[in-house]
């Protein structure tokens, strides 16, 4: 059984007045196994942020089901949906969201301290991953003080903390520099090595290229899906820019 | 051609986009404009004037249009720079749009225009209605016919136009200013820069304990009234500035206490509330410590004046035991006389007399060292140790009790001392001692007091030998006061107009030197002078604490809209991160309660320890009954809670809006 299970999945926004209906989502079908490392890809308006937001419980579906772990997120009540997400997921986001009220290591601690975990264990769990990191030196900052790659880093730190079942991540390259940027893929590859589950939604190509799969969403299906497999990174790269090129130019290709 | 009204529309279409801030504004404005004419007016309605007791009222109204003209002018322009940085993004984008900074300026100006044209006009046409109502209200409460004439204070109208032009036109530069000193960028970023933690000022939160300190200290050892008027200031100012410091310094000290002990810090209840604090107390420190004054000022007002006006029936009965009371310092033919003549007065009235009693007493200040009393020395004014002495000889007591006791020798006194117990074996005035007879400290009461602002005892001696004697003693020293006079008092139904007849009358076969050492008190014309004043004390105490209240609901409102706004993303962030809408709720509720219940505690501390001192100037004005103030005190309280809590409230729902 795959960890995540995508099934038919619809979104439809009705607008004020109800006389406009707008497909965000068409029928969406995938699975994620454990361990895997997976890059959506889509045009602005494809329904990428749409996706991410159903699957991080922030939104819910018109029809159709998110299974993680068996278990569906759509059929959770209000009250358990913030629990599930703290314990199940972690998230990584383009602008960071950094709490500016809390230093780098309180920010990191924020959804452990939610979960009402106590200091030692806290301290514990920290001290391997600031390491692997490159974070020990700023935990004491605060985020105006820190810069922009540090900042996602030390937000991966506050997704990883809690072991979480599957890492959504939101453009978590866009606002940086490149240098930050390749540093923040090479970190999730190694994470992903050490078998984290991961969901990266986003524009580059480059940040693509370090996933294992890439999937292709637009007009809110599912477009096309290539494997790194035995690719090399060139080559990946020259995949992924083709696809683009094709759904830039309008073509209708289904699998 | 149509620049100008480019601008102007420009101008409209900006408040129209803006006015869930703007239309406080302009409320709180507009109310400021009918408060300030109301006051300015009723300070010089001639109608007022000619009430009783109505100059005294006069005159605390002057007091008070400074009072409001400062509170508005401060308010406003507090208000409206808070409201501008709001707009520091929207003005950032004109100008990046190709407006120059003149453009944003016309437009700006255009906008405060028409929010001063509105508040001038809607604020003195409120004015001039709610000031008919006020005036007939107060005129309702002193008891004076109010003529129903429409009265129109052009001194009012002008004072009023006057005092918005010139908030608004420094509101206007002010806003100016950040236009032009601001490049666009900045102007774009408006308050979004990420904000420093506070650091912890132990030294100001040391300072602001210390001041509030030595306030309370003054307040809390003050026992005289007239020490308590001259420290009254100095204890006011000292706790005021340590609130503002306590509030900026002190909790920001207190929270990086509560977040260093790191077993307290992170747990979940308290992880998001105390670092949320630290920088909320941050920016609204002084807006807190606003509220907190405030309110102090409110309770204070409200419950003295109220206390003087409730209690007024007992107060007149202290000042005026009798019905009509005579005090003549002059020689004992003069005197004689002049109690004839009032007879005379009060037979030709057809009123008649009882309990008639005529005595002679000597009043003196002495200061209280142990069991002597000095006449003499370095007989501060301000010192609590002051006395009044009243001496009446023995033979006046008996016929004033109906009593017949008798002092055996010369040497020999009773002591009454009805407000501050007297306990000594023996009494000494200046240098002269005597034996203390004990009697029942209640047996005078028929004596009246005349009002000392000291604490006063009654020394009943043998003969007017012996009081001559000590009236020598005294002149000898030659410093202090000594009265001594001759009394008459009788119970008797006169009128205020009867009264007032006759007090004419004896002045009239009066020199005008011999006048001025005749006091004729009429108990119906001095009460109705004394419901007058308190009544007017009373109206000004509302009438300013509706005021302060007005604006303190404005600061909460504005306070709550701000921080919503600031709080928004936070929320968002934590909600992201696993904190469900309950918990997210439930911190709010937790800061929100701190913030705004803690100036409603402080305000109470406050008002504690200013128990003494209000209870001291209480007593200034003939007010003794303490446990009245007391009971006035905590009605007034709940009273504001109630309300208090209500604004919260209401507020709340309104800041959960924003966030969520």
């Amino acid at each position: 059984m795959s960890m995540l299970e995508v099934n038919n999945l619809k979104k439809v926004y009705v607008t004020h007045f109800g006389s406009n209906k707008v497909k965000a989502l068409d029928n969406v079908t995938f699975n994620v196994d454990e361990g895997e490392f997976v890059a959506v890809m889509g045009e602005s308006g494809s329904g990428k942020t749409t996706l991410l937001n159903i699957l991080a419980s922030l939104d819910k579906p018109t029809s159709g089901e998110v299974r993680l772990e068996g278990k569906n997120i759509a059929m959770l009540s209000e009250s358990e949906i913030s629990a599930f997400r703290r314990q199940n997921l972690g998230f990584v986001f383009q602008d960071f969201n950094l709490l500016d009220t809390f230093s780098i290591r309180d920010n990191i601690y924020l959804p452990l301290v939610l979960s009402g975990k106590k200091l030692d264990y806290m301290q514990k769990k920290l001290e391997p991953l600031a390491k692997m990191l490159g974070i020990n030196d700023i935990l004491d900052k605060f985020p105006y003080e820190v810069s922009g790659g540090q900042k996602q880093r030390a937000a991966v730190a506050r997704a990883v903390i809690t072991d979480p079942k599957l890492i959504l991540a939101d453009e978590p390259t866009g606002a940086l520099d490149s240098r930050s940027a390749d540093e923040l893929l090479r970190l999730f590859n190694k994470i992903n090595n050490q078998g984290q589950t991961i969901l990266m939604v986003t524009h580059s190509t480059k940040a693509a290229c370090s996933a294992k799969r890439v999937m292709f969403i637009k007009d809110g299906r599912v477009f096309h899906q290539i494997y790194r497999g035995e690719n090399t990174y060139e080559e990946m790269y020259q995949k992924i820019s083709q696809i683009l090129t094709l759904l830039a130019t309008g073509g209708d290709r289904d699998e | 051609m149509n620049n100008r009204h480019f601008f102007m529309r420009m101008s409209l279409s900006n408040l129209k986009l803006n006015k869930q801030t703007y239309i406080p504004f302009i409320f709180t404005s507009v109310f400021t404009a009918a408060m300030f004419y109301i006051i300015v007016s009723l300070s010089g309605n001639p109608d007022l004037e000619n009430t009783l007791g109505g100059s005294a009222l006069k005159s605390l109204l002057g007091l008070g249009t400074w009072v409001t003209g400062l509170f508005a002018f401060i308010f406003l322009f507090y208000t409206f720079s808070f409201l501008f940085k709001r707009r520091k993004k929207e003005i950032g984008i004109y100008n990046v749009l190709g407006m120059e900074k003149k453009h944003i300026s016309r437009v700006i100006a255009g906008e405060i225009l028409i929010v001063f044209l509105i508040s001038i006009i809607l604020g003195l046409v409120i004015g001039m209605l709610l000031d008919k109502l006020m005036f007939l209200i107060v005129a309702k409460i002193i008891g004076a016919k109010a003529s129903m004439g429409f009265y129109v204070s052009v001194e009012g109208l002008v004072k009023t136009v006057l005092l918005l032009a010139a908030i608004f036109i420094l509101i206007f530069l002010n806003s100016i200013r950040q236009v032009h000193f601001n490049n666009p960028i900045e102007l774009l970023k408006g308050g979004n820069i990420g904000e420093r933690e506070p650091k912890a000022k132990w030294i100001l939160a040391l300072l602001g304990i210390i001041c509030v300190g030595i306030g309370y200290y003054i307040s809390l050892t003050t026992d005289n009234i007239v020490t308590a008027m001259s420290t009254f200031l100095i204890a006011v100012v000292l706790v005021i500035v340590g609130t503002y410091m306590l509030f900026v310094a002190g909790s920001i000290a207190i929270l990086k206490l509560l977040k260093k002990n790191k077993k307290y810090y992170y747990k979940s209840s308290h992880f998001i509330s105390v670092s949320g604090m630290i920088y909320r107390m941050k920016q609204n420190g002084v807006g807190l410590a606003n509220i907190c004054i405030i309110s102090t000022m409110i309770l204070i007002m409200l419950a003295s004046t109220c206390t003087l006006w409730v209690g007024v029936n007992e107060t007149v009965d202290r000042l005026y035991p009798n019905d009509v009371q005579v005090t003549a310092r002059l020689p004992q033919a003069k005197a004689e006389m002049l109690f004839d003549n009032l007879e005379n007065q009060l037979k030709i009235n057809d009123i008649k007399t009882e309990n008639v009693l005529k005595y002679r007493s000597l009043e003196v200040d002495a200061e209280q060292k142990g069991n002597t009393f000095y006449t003499y020395g370095d007989n501060n004014v301000v010192d609590s140790n002051m006395r009044t002495l009243y001496f009446l000889t023995c033979d006046d007591y008996n016929r004033i009790m109906g009593t017949d006791i008798n002092l055996l020798s010369d040497n020999q006194v009773m002591v009454s001392a009805p407000e501050k117990d007297y306990k000594g074996d023996s009494i000494s005035i200046n240098e002269n001692s005597y034996q203390v007879i004990k009697i029942d400290n209640q047996n005078l009461k028929t004596v009246p007091e005349k009002g000392s602002i000291y604490p006063s005892q009654f020394v009943i001696v043998k003969n007017q030998q012996v009081m001559d004697k000590i009236k020598n003693n005294v002149e000898n020293h030659g410093e202090g006061l000594l009265n001594d006079e001759w009394n008459y008092v009788c119970n008797a139904n006169v009128t205020k107009e009867q009264g007032e007849r006759i007090i004419d009358n004896i002045n009239n076969n009066l020199s005008e030197e011999e006048s001025y050492w005749v006091n004729c008190n009429f108990r119906n014309v001095s009460e109705e002078a004394i419901v007058g004043m308190y009544a007017g004390l009373m109206f000004v105490g509302i009438f300013l604490s509706i005021l302060f209240l007005m604006t303190m609901v404005l600061i909460i409102y504005y306070k709550q809209i701000s921080e919503g706004y600031d709080d928004r993303n936070r929320y968002r962030i934590m909600q992201n991160v696993g904190l469900d809408k309950r918990e997210i709720k439930r911190s709010i509720r937790s800061q929100v309660m701190t913030v705004f219940f803690l100036p409603l505690i402080v305000a109470c501390a406050h008002v504690a320890a200013a128990f003494p001192l209000i209870g001291r100037m209480l007593e200034g004005f003939g007010m003794m009954n303490i446990w009245l103030y007391v009971k006035v005190t905590l009605l007034a309280l709940a009273v504001f809670a109630i309300f208090y809590a209500a604004v919260y409230t209401l507020t709340s729902k309104l800041y959960y809006k924003i966030v969520n």
